[in-house]
């Protein structure tokens, strides 16, 4: 059905950052000589370990599909995951341009003289980001877009369509405006949007990323009509959990080869010890929400937020009929602890950082803080955010810039700013990079110039919105230590996550945010 | 059996394009001048009467109060006060005025219209495919820029990055380049996933939107036309009145 044979690739590198946000370009040279290659009867899947070929990305990729297969491909960030999926949906070479060598087939066709949209009507493709995989405004358009593109009958499309709401249960969401959906809505459609093509190659590119624990159960149950109905699926996710029990196949790849291939009678035996020594994230499902965790104890000093409310306005245009509000009576945030902040995808668990940051003008209710109140303006001098796309809060042109940006307006002397900012990026492994424009670092080093500035702007409290969204387990682990180092240094922190793991890791406390 | 909501766009993509042609025309060109007037009026009222039948009745009433009072201000602020700020203010009115009309009709067609429509109607009008993907996500994109550009002006305000600290060119500066990086960012990952699913294919697509001319359409067809031919005609000095 699907067969990559002895796939290599080398990327032609574009303008930099633009063309990969956190892509595997900048940490993937050569190949591990360690690599250990499994074969089996049916499935043969097996890697080269030739070796010393620097800039590869792939490099002599084998995967050998049969109809119906369902494979997880995972791996550390940059092991070359997303570009094997480029590769079968063809928009590597064609798209990202780069030297691919080797076969890919699919039904036994050779697809390198094919065009995009020939591929198209064979593989379908999920994407991480909803923000950028809709070409749509509305729900039913980006549904049959696919379809249209193919020239079928608008009918036949119609019947399609509502033969896959009805399948995934989601009429309630046709005819809706895309931006107004929560981020686990949006990856039903983007599923559904799929079904809709009837491709026989599903591909799915961490489609969990931005998915809290029930939303990524619900695209496990898409997941499994799929695979009864018999398509072909290849997933690239580092959280298995959610998916656990569905591969018939773990892929595990290192630097552009396959590490290790393990079948479905292994997988049913692995435990999360296991997977963790070979850097992977658990295969055990917990919902943070039923974590044993302490929303306060007594022994806490605290913050109090009463008659917190927020109400979503949306402009000058008709207000929203599926707008979110949230109010709370009384909520206390532990000082000098990491408070877990979780509840269901599009509850509102950002809008409540923004409020407590000061950032909505919407926002009603009190925050006290050692018997003061604080007003909007005073929290935004106290509570600094770090926000789930941090390239949105970086402005300056070097590391540098960007910290003596946050002493402008105070009244500080230049050897105390610089002794200030040296200090602070000394401690976040950022020193070096102090010259580097922030958007070419990595997106790890991102998030920490971010925190540094918080920590240069003399900031309380550091709020996290999803930190560790997409990320691998030693990624996932430095978050962890980073957050436990700055509450020991006497921070305040809350983030928000619906990632159970980081929880464990490192939360003390815990809130959930629950719908009026 | 599902059905496309006809009510999202009760006109012809087609009518649309035509009266975003026409009002500003008229509006902004002045076409006419004294002669057309009724037209000029009657233009200047439709939007809110549009914005109001696609049951954005908030948005319209609004809108249309703000127009009126603006009207009535017109009639009572003096004319000859002379004094170049008198001028100024002036002129900026009379821009307003003007340009409120033509910026709902714009807001109307782009919440009214999908993306389907669109394409599907400029396939109809024969235009070839490179001018029409790109105007095509336009529609998708102005919501994606608000998103990107509400975020930083909150990332901003929590910096305490004002233009009293930075400068009106820096405080621009900080707030546009992010939003051009994350709309590059964006649209280079929105053409892969478009390309993904067949755009831009040799084959002709088709639309699950029904395009096709109501009575709507042929009443505002018609006095689009009407104006525009009884403009062409005043420049040869051919006048009904």
């Amino acid at each position: 059905m699907l067969k990559l044979k002895d796939v290599s690739f080398t990327y032609v590198c574009q303008s930099g950052y633009i063309a990969e946000d956190r892509g595997p370009v900048s940490n993937v040279t050569g190949t591990s000589e360690t690599a250990k290659s499994a074969q089996s009867g049916t499935a043969d899947i097996s890697e080269n370990s030739e070796s010393g070929t620097g800039g590869r990305i792939l490099n002599s990729f084998n995967l050998n599909l049969k109809k119906g297969e369902f494979v997880l491909l995972t791996g550390a960030s940059g092991c070359g995951k997303t570009t094997v999926l480029r590769l079968i949906n063809g928009l590597i070479p064609r798209y990202y341009p780069g030297k691919v060598e080797g076969c890919i087939e699919i039904n036994g066709e050779d697809i390198s003289g094919r065009e995009l949209y020939e591929i198209s009507r064979s593989v379908g493709t999920v994407f991480q980001n909803p923000r950028s995989q809709f070409f749509n405004v509305d729900t039913t358009s980006e549904m049959a877009f696919a379809c249209e593109n193919q020239g079928l009958d608008p009918k036949e499309i119609l019947k399609r369509i509502s033969v896959t709401a009805g399948k995934f249960n989601i009429e309630k969401l046709l005819n809706r405006n895309l931006f107004k959906l929560s981020g686990g809505e949006k990856q039903k459609i983007a599923c559904a949007a799929t079904d809709v093509t009837g491709t026989e190659v599903i591909l799915l590119d961490e489609p969990s990323a931005n998915l809290d624990h029930d939303a990524s159960l619900d695209l496990r149950r898409l997941m499994e009509k799929w695979k009864s109905e018999g398509k072909t699926i290849v997933v690239s996710e580092h959280r298995l959990a959610y998916l656990w029990g569905l591969p018939d196949r773990l892929v595990i790849m290192k630097n552009g080869i396959i590490d290790r291939v393990m079948e479905k009678n292994e997988l049913d035996t692995v435990t999360p010890e296991i997977l963790a020594s070979m850097g992977l994230r658990t295969n055990v499902m917990e919902n943070p929400v039923n974590m044993d965790l302490p929303d306060i104890a007594e022994a806490d000093t605290s913050i109090s937020l009463r008659n917190f409310s927020f109400r979503y306005h949306n402009g000058i245009f008709r207000k929203s009929k599926y707008s979110r509000n949230f109010g709370y009576d009384d909520v206390r945030i532990a000082l000098n602890r990491i408070t877990a902040v979780t509840g269901a995808n599009g509850i509102g668990k950002t809008t409540f950082l923004n409020c407590l940051c000061g950032l909505e003008d919407n926002c009603r209710g009190v925050v006290e803080y050692d018997c003061i109140k604080l007003d909007s303006r005073e929290r935004r001098k106290k509570f600094f955010m770090v926000m789930q796309d941090v390239n949105h809060q970086l402005f300056s042109e070097s590391v540098w810039e960007e910290l003596m940006l946050c002493f402008t307006g105070r009244n500080i002397s230049d050897a105390e700013k610089d002794r200030t900012a040296s200090e602070v990026l000394k401690k976040l492994d950022l020193y070096e990079y102090r010259d580097r424009h922030p958007m070419s670092l990595s997106g790890g080093q991102k998030q920490r110039v971010a925190i540094a500035c918080a920590l240069c702007s003399d900031r309380d409290f550091l709020l996290f919105d999803e930190p560790t969204s997409g990320l691998d387990q030693s990624h996932m682990l430095s978050v962890s230590a980073l957050l436990k180092s700055l509450r020991d240094a006497g921070k305040t922190i809350v983030v928000v996550t619906h990632d159970s793991e980081l929880i464990r890791c490192c939360c003390d406390r815990k809130i959930v945010l629950k719908r009026l | 059996m599902l059905t496309v909501d006809r009510s999202f766009g009760f006109l012809d993509p087609r009518t649309k394009l035509l009266l975003l042609v026409t009002l500003p025309t008229f509006l902004l060109g002045g076409a006419g001048g004294e002669y057309l007037k009724p037209f000029c009026m009657g233009f200047s009222v439709l939007p809110f009467v549009l914005l109001f039948i696609s049951r954005n009745y908030l948005p319209a009433v609004s809108g249309f109060l703000v127009f009126m009072l603006m009207q009535f201000a017109g009639m009572i602020i003096p004319r000859d006060a002379g004094g170049l700020v008198h001028n100024v203010f002036l002129i900026l009115y009379e821009v307003l005025c003007l340009l409120l009309p033509c910026g709902i009709m714009a807001a109307f067609i782009m919440r009214t219209t999908t993306v389907g429509e669109f394409i599907a109607a400029m396939e109809k009008l024969k235009v070839p495919q490179f001018i029409t993907i790109p105007f095509s996500v336009m529609f998708r994109f102005f919501p994606t820029i608000m998103e990107e550009y509400r975020s930083i002006g909150r990332a901003m305000k929590m910096r305490g990055i004002t233009p009293g600290k930075v400068g009106i060119a820096g405080f621009i500066e900080y707030r546009i380049v992010p939003v051009m990086m994350s709309v590059v960012i964006i649209a280079n990952e929105l053409s892969a996933a478009a390309l993904t699913k067949g755009l831009g294919g040799k084959i002709k697509r088709t639309c699950i939107h029904r395009l096709g001319f109501g009575f709507a359409d042929f009443l505002l067809i018609a006095l689009c036309v009407t104006a525009l031919l009884l403009f062409v005609l005043s420049l040869f000095d051919v006048r009904l009145w």
